[in-house]
C-alpha cells in the first residue's frame, strides 16, 4: 500500500513540474520580445546591435523617451491621441453596429434562408486577407475626401472588426433562453424595449468582450492605417514604423515607443482578462 | 375572466403537423389541462393561444374576439414556463412589477398588486433577490407571482411542475390548485404527468400526434377512455394490455388470452358485443383491479410473482402469467416473495377492452354500469 502511495505521490510531483516547465517555456515565448523590446529602449545606442548581444545594459539611459517627447520633430504625442480617439470610437462604433446586427440577425424570419446568407457573408468577411482591402478603402476614402483624417480610419476599423463583433454577439444572443423575450413578449414589451430592457443587460458580458478584442485590434492595427493616414490621421504603430528609414534604424526611440505602445494593453488586458475568459466560455456551462 | 374556444386548429412547422385540427374549449373559470407524451403538440398549442406561434390554419376566440393575428402583448394572457424565464438581472421585486411598469400603472397600484401577490405565495420576504439567489420552489412561486399580478384574462401553465423535486411537486400541485380555485381564474395547463391532470383539473384533452383524442373530466378519462391510447396514458402503474378473443357459451361471454380464460358479466349480453366476435381484441385490466384473494375457479389467473416492489402504502407485483407479464397493485404491504406462486382475482366490473386494429374502446367499466343500469 505504502508504494502504492509513493509512486501516486511521485506522480504528482513529475506532473507538477511537466506543468510548470510548459508554462515557463510558453511564457518565455510571449514575454521574451517584449523584455527584449524593453531592454533595447534603455540601452546606449552602442549596445543596441552588439554582438555578442548585451542583455544587461552597462549604462541605463532614458534619453529615447525623453526624446519622443521632448523633441519638437517627434509626432508620438499626436499618434498617441489619434489612437486612443480611433480605438474608442472604432470599438464603441462596431459593438453598438454589430450587437444590433447579430439581434437582427438572429431574430428576423426572412424567406429562402436571407439570414443565414447575409451571417454565413458576414463571418466570410472575418476570413478576407486584409491586404486586399486596403486598395477598396484607400480609393473610398479619397474619393470621400477623407484621406489622412480619424474619420477613414475608424470607418476602415469598424469593417474589420464588425464579422468579429456580429459572430461573438450572435452566439451571444443564441446563448439567450428564447422563453424570457417571449415572456417580456406577453409582458407588454415591443420589440425595442425587450432589446433594450431585458436582452442588452443580458449580453453585457458579451459586448464587453467584443469590445475589448475590438479595442486590441484597433490599437495594434497598422496596414490599413497606414495606407489611409499619411500625417495627421497617423497611429502609434505608424509611428514606430516610422523609425525605420533609408538613413538607418533607429532601435532606440523605436523601442521606447513600441514599449510605450504596448504597455497600456498589458494593463488593458490585466484589468479586463477576468471578462475576456468568462465571456468566451460564457453558456459552457449551464447555471 | 374569459373563455377559450379553437375551432379547427392546425399548427404545421413545414411538413411536420404539432397541432392537427384541434376543437377544444376552455369554459370561463374552468382549470383545462392538456394532457399527452412530448411532441404530442400542448405546447404548440399553448404556444398559439399565448401568440407566440402564428396557427397554421383555424381560429382561436377569446371570449368572442378572434385572436389569431393578435401580438401577444394585446391578449392580456399570462404564461408560466417550464424554465420559469425569470428576467435574471432584476430581483424578485423588478420580476412581478415588470409588466405593470410597462403599462404605466401608478405606483401605489404596482406596490399594492405587487405586494399582495408576494404575500398570498409566501414570498413577501424574497422581494430584493435575484433568481439565481432562490430555490426550484421559490422561483416557481415567483414566475406565478408575476402571472398573477397581471390580472390576466387566462393563465397558461406549460409544465410549471417539471423541474421540481418529487416531493415540491407535489407540495406545489395542491398549492397551486387552492391557488386558481381562490382567483377563480381560467387555466389552461399543460403537462405530460397524468397524475397532475388528474388532481387539479376540471377538464382533461388529451393529444396524441397533433390529434385530440378525448376531452372531459378525469374520472370520465379514467372510467370512460375512447381508446386503448388513452387508457394506458392516465393510471399509474400503466395498465396491462392483453390481446384475446371473445368465445360465447350459451348466454356467458368469455375473454380468451394465451394464459387464462376470464368470463364477462352477465349485462354484456352477447349481442351488444356481436360485431366483436372472431375479431382481434386487447383487453385492459387496471392494476389496481388486479387482488391477490382470489379463490379458484375458471376465471383466477395463475402465475409466478417475478418482482416485487414495496413502496409502503402499496406493494408492485410483476406477474408471470406465461407469456406476458400483468402489473398489480396490492395495498399495504402484502407478504409476497419473488418466485412465489400466485392466484389472482380480476374486478370484472371493472375490464376494458380495445380494439386491436383501430384501438378504439368497446367496453369499459362505463359502459357496463350504464348497460347494468339498462338491464
Amino acid at each position: 500500500m505504502q508504494s502504492v502511495y509513493i509512486r501516486a505521490q511521485i506522480g504528482e510531483w513529475l506532473f507538477t513540474f511537466f506543468r510548470a516547465v510548459v508554462i515557463v517555456l510558453s511564457l518565455l515565448f510571449v514575454i521574451l520580445p517584449l523584455i527584449w523590446l524593453f531592454i533595447n529602449s534603455i540601452k546606449i545606442p552602442l549596445e543596441w546591435l552588439s554582438i555578442p548581444p548585451v542583455i544587461v545594459p552597462s549604462k541605463i539611459t532614458f534619453e529615447n523617451y525623453v526624446q519622443l517627447f521632448a523633441d519638437p520633430n517627434s509626432d508620438a504625442l499626436l499618434c498617441l491621441k489619434n489612437s486612443v480617439i480611433i480605438t474608442l470610437a472604432a470599438t464603441a462604433l462596431s459593438v453598438f453596429i454589430g450587437s444590433l446586427a447579430a439581434y437582427s440577425l438572429t431574430h428576423l424570419k426572412l424567406p429562402f434562408k436571407i439570414v443565414p446568407f447575409i451571417a454565413g457573408m458576414v463571418l466570410l468577411l472575418g476570413f478576407y486577407p486584409k491586404i486586399t482591402s486596403v486598395i477598396p478603402y484607400f480609393v473610398v476614402m479619397k474619393n470621400l475626401g477623407l484621406m489622412d483624417t480619424q474619420m477613414a480610419i475608424i470607418i476602415a476599423f469598424v469593417g474589420l472588426n464588425l464579422p468579429t463583433t456580429v459572430w461573438l454577439m450572435i452566439t451571444f444572443y443564441e446563448e439567450l433562453p428564447k422563453e424570457i423575450e417571449q415572456s417580456a413578449m406577453l409582458d407588454g414589451c415591443g420589440p425595442w424595449g425587450r432589446f433594450y430592457k431585458i436582452v442588452l443587460p443580458l449580453a453585457l458580458p458579451g459586448m464587453v468582450v467584443a469590445a475589448i478584442l475590438s479595442a486590441l485590434l484597433c490599437w495594434i492595427e497598422f496596414m490599413i492605417a497606414s495606407s489611409l493616414a499619411i500625417v495627421n490621421a497617423k497611429t502609434l504603430p505608424i509611428a514606430v514604423s516610422a523609425y525605420l528609414q533609408d538613413k538607418g534604424m533607429h532601435w532606440g526611440p523605436m523601442s521606447a515607443l513600441g514599449t510605450l505602445t504596448v504597455v497600456p494593453v498589458i494593463i488593458f488586458c490585466v484589468f479586463v482578462q477576468k471578462y475576456l475568459v468568462r465571456g468566451l466560455t460564457f453558456g459552457a456551462i449551464k447555471e | 375572466m374569459a373563455t377559450v374556444r379553437m375551432v379547427n386548429l392546425s399548427k404545421y412547422f413545414g411538413k411536420v403537423g404539432a397541432v392537427k385540427g384541434l376543437n377544444l374549449v376552455a369554459e370561463d373559470k374552468q382549470f383545462l389541462t392538456l394532457l399527452g407524451p412530448s411532441g404530442c403538440g400542448k405546447s404548440t398549442t399553448l404556444n398559439m393561444i399565448a401568440g407566440l406561434e402564428l396557427p397554421t390554419d383555424g381560429e382561436i376566440y377569446l371570449d368572442d374576439a378572434l385572436i389569431n393575428k393578435m401580438p401577444p402583448a394585446y391578449r392580456n394572457v399570462a404564461m408560466v414556463f417550464q424554465t420559469y424565464a425569470l428576467y435574471p438581472h432584476m430581483n424578485v421585486w423588478n420580476n412581478m412589477a415588470f409588466a405593470l411598469r410597462i403599462h404605466k400603472e401608478p405606483k401605489e397600484v404596482i406596490d399594492r398588486k405587487v405586494n399582495g401577490a408576494a404575500t398570498m405565495l409566501g414570498i413577501a420576504n424574497l422581494l430584493d433577490r435575484r433568481p439565481r439567489e432562490l430555490s426550484g420552489g421559490q422561483r416557481q412561486r415567483v414566475a406565478l407571482g408575476r402571472a398573477i399580478v397581471r390580472d390576466p384574462k387566462v393563465f397558461l401553465l406549460d409544465e410549471p411542475l417539471s423541474n421540481l423535486d418529487a416531493a415540491l411537486r407535489l407540495q406545489m400541485r395542491a398549492e397551486l390548485k387552492l391557488l386558481f380555485d381562490r382567483l377563480q381564474a381560467t387555466v389552461i395547463y399543460v403537462t405530460h404527468d397524468q397524475a397532475e391532470a388528474m388532481t387539479m383539473s376540471d377538464k382533461v384533452a388529451i393529444l396524441k400526434d397533433g390529434v385530440l383524442q378525448q376531452v372531459g373530466s378525469p374520472l370520465e378519462i379514467y372510467y370512460r377512455p375512447v381508446n386503448r391510447f388513452v387508457a394506458g396514458f392516465v393510471g399509474s402503474p400503466k395498465m396491462n394490455s392483453v390481446t384475446c378473443t371473445l368465445r360465447a357459451e350459451g348466454e356467458a361471454i368469455f375473454v380468451r388470452t394465451a394464459d387464462f380464460e376470464l368470463s364477462l358479466p352477465e349485462k354484456t349480453s352477447a349481442s351488444r358485443l356481436a360485431s366483436q366476435f372472431g375479431r382481434e381484441l386487447v383487453l385492459g385490466i387496471r392494476p389496481e383491479d388486479l387482488h391477490l384473494d382470489a379463490i379458484e375457479n375458471a376465471s383466477t389467473i395463475r402465475g409466478k410473482a417475478a418482482v416485487v416492489e414495496h413502496l409502503g402504502s402499496d406493494t408492485i407485483i410483476l406477474l408471470d402469467t406465461g407469456s406476458q407479464m400483468l402489473t398489480l397493485v396490492a395495498q399495504g404491504s402484502a407478504t409476497v416473495r419473488p418466485g412465489e406462486n400466485l392466484s389472482v382475482r380480476v374486478d370484472k366490473d371493472r375490464i376494458y377492452l380495445f380494439e386491436e386494429d383501430s384501438e378504439k374502446a368497446v367496453l369499459t367499466p362505463e359502459l357496463l354500469s350504464v348497460w347494468g343500469g339498462a338491464a
